[in-house]
């Protein structure tokens, strides 16, 4: 057994805060987005309960920017293009087909690689361009009065909406796939256990 | 001579617009900072700074005369505004005797129409207009009594007035009075001698009534925004007030609509003011998705309202918590909600048939152990 101290306290208790936070912030959307739905939360209730989350998502993202600046945690996320597209392929591969001839992991964790490279890009688009566009266009909605009339000659309003909506249904998207993914580790919960204990630990 | 007895030799006039130079605003930034640093004034074991004041021309207080003087000056423009206001102010109240009486009309020798004269004394204080003299819209001559038949009327507009003042350039009256001229009631009346106007010509007075105007003000219920707009299209539009008459039975929720929606929104082009280019009855807004769906002008300015006003009311953190301004729907996007939902049902369904491949595997490979 090889165990790797791979996440911080620090970005653990980050991670599950978010975790949390995209939680209420789901609910509390669709409370708000297909109000009326009896089964969901009330406008009334929604509305402000989404905006603490979204103003908390905000606090939370940038002290996440500014961990991964200041920490080494930031090295994990940097793309390594030698052998790229291989290690890509062979990690598509895996999940496409060899995870059901019960191949071996292509990818093994270690000190200086926590993710794989989908994984890596995956958190990348999350974290540095979705999150920040769900960001944005959330407290646009609240500075729309400083907003020009129309953006791209379309209602200003519209676009905002449009792009929150959007970006959220993405991350819904990629909370789902997220959801699923860790659950092909080395066993169904060695993920969930690593990101409670800060260890990741395999059979060599 | 003492300053004072200077000051006051001048006359009222020329002093007055001397204060109101640069001079008087730099004295009375002087006499500010120096009224907050006093003890810069008062030298060590001097008299105490304030008794200066108290004896402003008296012996040892020449340091003061700047601020002397800004005071004088300042009370010399107040006074004038004073008096100035006073005047307008008695001015109103001669002619309101006579016209703030409900009954006060007169029958038009040329028309044999009657013509109501009343203003409403407390809407009248209300109004935009409140702090005018009553000649500087109305001709001199109204000043005496009985009125000469000559004095009647003046070739008044709303951009007569304002167009030129920068102040009120965000209310683009010159691009108003463009687009009534491009209005319905105009171009089919290009005489602007509207039937319904009883042989008066259509100007700005004929929809508003200077003596009663107030613009918008940020703060301000949408409610009320919406009816005292109505209002004036209901004072000539006198049959949408009966209630079983059938115009609009097209409009879901007619009443609904009526409270909510200024009849502008839908007889206008959309733009961020309303816009004075009144359409025929046959080309206002029908479709429900001018309003309710994609980029709606409506919308924009219905959320930027209301976002303006709350942030105005509560400040910005509140808002962000609170943010009324949010209207139910306008995020919906039919298109977006079904490809997006079909995408996430789609991702599930694959997900659970990855999760069922998986599990066969793993009974597959146990089987082999």
């Amino acid at each position: 057994m090889n165990a790797l101290y791979l996440y911080s306290l620090w970005v653990r208790a980050w991670h599950w805060i978010n975790a949390l936070l995209f939680l209420v912030l789901i609910l509390s959307g669709a409370s708000m987005h297909f109000s009326g739905v009896t089964w969901l939360l009330a406008f009334e209730t929604a509305r402000p309960v989404h905006n603490v989350a979204g103003i908390l998502l905000t606090l939370g993202w940038i002290v996440f920017v500014l961990g991964n600046l200041l920490t080494d945690n930031g090295r994990f996320y940097r793309i390594h293009w030698r052998g790229w597209l291989t290690r890509m392929t062979e990690q598509s591969w895996y999940y496409a087909v060899g995870i059901f001839r019960n191949a071996p992991h292509p990818f093994h964790p270690s000190e200086s690689e926590k993710f794989n490279e989908l994984q890596k890009l995956t958190y990348l688009g999350v974290m540095y361009a979705l999150m920040p566009l769900l960001i944005v266009s959330g407290w646009a909605f609240l500075l729309v009065p400083y907003l020009p009339e129309t953006l791209f000659g379309i209602g200003s309003v519209w676009v905002v909406a449009m792009t929150h909506l959007t970006v959220a249904y993405l991350l819904v998207l990629f909370l789902l796939t997220h959801l699923y993914i860790i659950t092909t580790g080395t066993t169904l919960f060695s993920n969930h256990r690593a990101m409670i204990t800060g260890w990741h630990r395999e059979d060599v | 001579m003492h300053c004072p007895e200077l000051l006051s030799a001048m006359p009222e006039s020329a002093l007055a617009a001397v204060f109101r130079t640069r001079l008087y605003r730099v004295s009375v930034d002087w006499f500010r900072q120096v009224t907050a640093t006093p003890q810069t004034m008062n030298p060590p074991g001097g008299r105490p700074w304030w008794v200066g004041w108290l004896d402003p021309i008296g012996r040892g207080s020449i340091r003061n005369l700047p601020a002397v003087l800004a005071l004088l000056g300042a009370g010399q423009v107040l006074a004038a505004d004073v008096l100035d206001d006073a005047q307008k102010a008695v001015e109103r109240k001669a002619c309101l005797v006579c016209h703030q009486m409900e009954t006060i009309a007169y029958r038009d020798p040329t028309t044999g129409e009657i013509r109501d004269l009343h203003i409403d004394r407390d809407r009248f204080a209300q109004s935009n207009h409140a702090a005018l003299a009553c000649t500087r819209c109305h001709d001199k001559d109204y000043v005496r009594y009985p009125h000469r038949q000559g004095s009647a009327d003046e070739a008044l507009t709303c951009a007569g007035c304002h167009d030129d003042d920068p102040k009120f350039e965000r209310y683009r009256f010159k691009a108003v009075e463009a687009e009534f001229d491009r209005s319905v009631h105009v171009r089919e009346n290009p005489d602007r001698q509207h039937p319904g106007l009883k042989q008066q010509k259509l100007t700005c007075f004929s929809c508003h009534n200077a003596h009663v105007f107030r613009a918008t003000q940020p703060g301000e219920a949408i409610e009320q925004i919406v009816q005292g707009h109505n209002r004036v299209c209901m004072s000539c539009h006198t049959a949408f007030q009966d209630p079983t008459q059938v115009s609009h039975a097209w409009l879901p929720n007619r009443e609904a609509h009526w409270k909510a929606v200024r009849c502008l929104d839908c007889h206008t082009q959309q733009s961020a003011l309303p816009s004075h280019e009144i359409l025929p009855a046959g080309q206002g807004v029908r479709s429900c998705d001018d309003c309710h769906s994609k980029g709606s002008t409506l919308l924009n300015q219905l959320y930027s309202y209301r976002s303006e006003q709350a942030i105005a009311s509560q400040g910005l953190l509140s808002t962000a918590v609170f943010n009324q301004a949010y209207v139910v729907g306008m995020s919906r996007n039919v298109l977006i909600d079904r490809l997006a939902l079909g995408l996430l049902g789609l991702t599930l369904l694959g997900l659970i048939a990855h999760g069922v491949g998986r599990y066969r595997a793993y009974l597959a490979k146990r089987s082999q152990a």
